[in-house]
């Protein structure tokens, strides 16, 4: 081995981390993987598939997956034109409504679901008015429950594609312009698909926060079995009175969880 | 005429402020340093970029017109953009490219098609069609950027640096097809370029920019023959000076005088060749018209030659042959004297 080989590896050596930093890495590491361990260990492998098709458990299930693509509907519809008009539209106060679209991420749900409550509810701001004019009534229906995972899941795909709209080079879409297309089509035909990636990351971790959404959907639409009795609900009621279907349910919610990061990972975690 | 043009805008530091005419069929390249102002200048054109003062007329049509407050949109004009690093759409095949914007404007799915398909052939690049740009080497987007250009028959062909992108050995023969994918059109065209060989290759006119401002305009051999900025001069590769004409010789702005044969009177560019510039070690027998002491500098081999530069109060380049390099052992510097013919200075008037 050369001097300067030797050098650089002893170089490579200090430029790791001290060691003693090992001991509270190995914790965290510990206390973030043994209760996955857990739980796949008291998983009855045997019977699981018997409880996943027991009509509760079926049931919750569907209504979750109807729930959360629900949402990622609403979030796709709504966040996407919210994302565009943030990357770029100047307009005032712009970083007011950046914030308030996205405290949803960092508000404890319960909140989120006293707040639509109060908005949304019979006789809430919002709601009284959509009962009086329309006889729509929110809680506790599907369509309330659709409405609180979208309120928690929303921001996280209106971040992640303004961030991708504010990456993207916006010389493309000139180049469109000269080749004579108007701003809708290049739009649809040029800034979307060039966007695409961000956009998926952006639906799959709205759809993942979604499917886990529990506070502010059981504040603002209750608990009712088959119609806004989601999974997380369930694995929640089930814990009291049948813990091998909370486990069977908490599986599935931790596979999808695993599927949606690995399909992440090259965005969010790029192999050195 | 058939562009007419007059931009001004101020963007960052840069205060563009130019007057452009282009008639139809005329090829007019727009030389210049990086940051004078050359791709702002196609950008107001095509309408990309907004003008603070100005009015563009293509064809009869105007497409901006600030002070009646006209503005066509960029989508609305009848202009192909090449533009510097092709901004080839990655997710569309090389056809779907060219084909983009013959739907953008109405044309069928099928039209469009076979429309795209014929210039993919036109530029050789018919079995490319279903590439997508990545899989692409540089000349064949550069190629697949032109037919996406000249496709929906624009009146006005905008090229950016159109062979920047490209290694020096591609870029020679792209430059033969381009000449001659631009001679097949019959619109008007302004190409954009830092490469001096470049403009002379493809322009029927050059328009040097600097700063924002037209410094220069004029054919290649007007320009090449008789620079009229530092820049100009530098890239053609001749020396020049600029002074005051009278009776005997011209008086330098930097100092010194150089006599010239032609009685030119007043403020004047003078124009030296490297070529035709002598050197020697001892002060030069008989009476030379001009000749002045300096100190050899920098050395440059440049083909056959050796290019010295030689400092003094009329700094100078020349261009002598490698025997004479030697012979006068220049790679040591030290002092030595210029010589010119009078005949061989090139007097014009500023």
């Amino acid at each position: 081995m050369s001097a300067t080989a030797r050098r650089r590896r002893a170089g490579g050596a200090r430029a790791g981390a001290p060691v003693w930093l090992a001991v509270p890495a190995a914790l965290a590491v510990g206390f973030l993987a043994v209760p996955l361990l857990g739980l796949l260990g008291r998983t009855p492998w045997g019977s699981i598939g018997a409880e996943l098709t027991t009509p509760r458990v079926a049931q919750a299930l569907r209504l979750s997956l109807v729930c959360s693509l629900g949402a990622v509907a609403v979030s796709v519809l709504l966040g996407v034109p919210l994302a565009f008009l943030l990357a770029r539209v100047e307009f005032p106060g712009r970083n007011l409504v950046r914030a308030l679209t996205t405290l949803p991420m960092v508000l404890p749900p319960v909140v989120g679901g006293v707040a639509l409550l109060l908005a949304f509810g019979r006789r809430g701001l919002a709601g009284q008015w959509l009962d009086r004019v329309f006889g729509i009534t929110l809680p506790f229906t599907t369509t309330g429950a659709i409405l609180a995972e979208a309120f928690v899941a929303m921001p996280f795909l209106v971040i992640t594609t303004e961030a991708g709209l504010r990456a993207m080079d916006r010389r493309f879409e000139d180049a469109a312009a000269t080749l004579g297309a108007g701003r809708w089509l290049t739009f649809r035909r040029v800034t979307l698909p060039l966007i695409a990636p961000s956009l998926g990351a952006g639906i799959a971790l709205c759809w993942a926060r979604a499917l886990g959404e529990f506070g502010a959907t059981i504040t603002f639409a209750g608990n009712l079995p088959g119609v806004t009795q989601t999974m997380p609900l369930a694995v929640y009621l089930a814990l009291e009175t049948d813990l091998e279907a909370a486990i069977a349910l908490s599986l599935v919610l931790l596979v999808i969880s695993l599927v949606v990061l690995v399909a992440l990972r090259d965005r969010w975690f790029p192999t050195a | 005429m058939s562009l007419q043009a007059s931009a001004q805008l101020t963007l960052g530091r840069l205060e563009l402020e130019v007057e452009l005419a282009v008639a139809t069929g005329e090829l007019v390249v727009l030389l210049g340093p990086n940051g004078a102002g050359k791709t702002t200048l196609l950008r107001t054109l095509a309408g990309l970029l907004p003008l603070e003062r100005g009015r563009v007329v293509l064809d009869g049509m105007v497409l901006d017109d600030v002070a009646a407050g006209e503005h066509v949109p960029t989508e609305r004009r009848p202009v192909g953009f090449v533009f510097q690093d092709y901004l080839l759409f990655p997710h569309l095949s090389a056809l779907e490219n060219v084909a983009f914007g013959l739907r953008a404007r109405g044309s069928g799915r099928a039209e469009a098609r076979q429309r795209a398909a014929a210039w993919l052939e036109r530029v050789g690049l018919a079995g490319s069609a279903a590439a997508r740009p990545r899989a692409l080497s540089g000349g064949q987007a550069q190629r697949v950027a032109l037919a996406r250009a000249m496709v929906g028959d624009p009146r006005l062909l905008l090229l950016d640096e159109p062979l920047a992108a490209l290694d020096v050995a591609t870029r020679t023969d792209l430059r033969r097809d381009l000449r001659r994918h631009l001679a097949s059109f019959d619109g008007t065209r302004l190409l954009v370029t830092h490469d001096p060989l470049e403009a002379l290759a493809l322009a029927d006119r050059l328009v040097v920019l600097e700063g924002g401002r037209v410094t220069q305009t004029g054919s290649p051999a007007e320009v090449s023959q008789r620079p009229r900025s530092p820049y100009v001069a530098e890239l053609v590769g001749v020396n020049l000076y600029r002074g005051r004409a009278g009776a005997a010789a011209i008086e330098l702005e930097g100092g010194g005088r150089l006599v010239a044969t032609g009685g030119h009177r007043g403020e004047v560019f003078a124009a030296v060749h490297p070529h035709a510039v002598a050197l020697h070690r001892r002060p030069p027998e008989g009476t030379p018209r001009n000749s002045w002491p300096g100190t050899a500098d920098a050395l440059e081999a440049v083909g056959d030659r050796v290019r010295v530069r030689v400092t003094g109060t009329v700094p100078i380049v020349a261009e002598v042959t490698p025997a004479a390099a030697t012979e006068l052992r220049l790679a040591d510097g030290g002092p030595v004297w210029a010589t010119v013919k009078a005949t061989e200075v090139v007097v014009y008037p500023a």
